[in-house]
């Protein structure tokens, strides 16, 4: 599922080595945690499809971020 | 197998399953994100009643292997259901139209999938230690709860300007936070019409 992520569409090769330069890969981050979030406090319940689509895609894009800082940052 | 490898299985094959029935699409398009199949015009026409026996109205793949479209399954050009199937080529054996697709060139290739395995080594390991102990699936509460937890340590990291070393842990934390959330998406509990039929009975 990683490996999914960070090879797909929302993974790694959409993200500039640049954006993980300073701290503004975490303000993406923190962008779609807030989507996420929001969506959580006011969207419909989680059993409606497109609002679920649309929050599992904010996580998504934290776990990409998240993973592809780690590639850019090898041990 | 360990009880923490067996535990961080089952973590990660609960979550490909709920991502399955969560984003409506078959867990072999999950390793396949994209949804691209490589497709060649043949060298000459054929003739569409006896390759496929209809008239497509649109160009329509009548050969192939892999997911689709083989009915048989064959898993290479090559694959007669008898000879032992090779390594994984891992892409190597497209044409670069793609990101990782082609054949590799140097190193970096073998280098960039060791380390997508020490990532994820290091994503699962996290998810792991956030996975509720007592329960199989954690919910939206505790997910969120990851949410929190993981940024406040991650800010003020950035904040006294750490190192990655120093980061590493914080943001593996919030990659698990958002799998930890993929999961209690999948996991809603009683819907609101569920809810409102058991307290008419």
């Amino acid at each position: 599922m990683i490996v999914a992520v960070l090879r797909g569409s929302r993974g790694i090769s959409r993200i500039p080595a640049d954006e993980f330069e300073g701290d503004r890969w975490f303000l993406h981050a923190v962008s779609a945690i807030g989507e996420l979030m929001a969506e959580g406090s006011a969207g419909p319940p989680v059993t409606d499809r497109a609002y679920t689509s649309r929050v599992t895609g904010h996580a998504l894009e934290v776990l990409a971020i998240c993973g592809a800082w780690l590639m850019h940052h090898p041990r | 197998m360990s009880a923490g490898k067996s535990i961080a299985t089952h973590f990660w094959k609960t979550l490909l399953t709920r991502c399955h029935s969560l984003l409506g699409v078959p867990t072999t398009s999950l390793r396949n994100p994209t949804g691209t199949h490589l497709c060649t015009v043949g060298e000459q026409r054929v003739d569409p009643v006896q390759a496929l026996g209809i008239v497509p109205d649109a160009p329509l793949a009548y050969w192939g292997w892999g997911e689709i479209p083989d009915q048989y399954g064959r898993r290479t050009a090559g694959d007669d259901g008898e000879t032992p199937i090779g390594p994984d080529p891992e892409l190597a054996d497209l044409p670069p139209l793609r990101p990782f697709w082609g054949e590799r060139q140097d190193r970096s290739r073998e280098r960039e999938r060791v380390g997508l395995q020490d990532v994820e080594e290091e994503l699962l390991a996290a998810a792991v230690a956030l996975a509720p102990p007592d329960h199989p699936l954690p919910d939206s509460g505790s997910a969120t709860l990851a949410f929190c937890g993981a940024l406040a340590p991650l800010a003020d990291g950035l904040r006294r300007d750490a190192s990655p070393v120093e980061l590493r842990d914080d943001v593996a934390w919030l990659g698990a936070a958002a799998a930890t959330f993929l999961i209690a998406l999948s996991n809603p509990g009683p819907s609101p019409r569920g809810l409102t039929a058991r307290a008419g009975t």
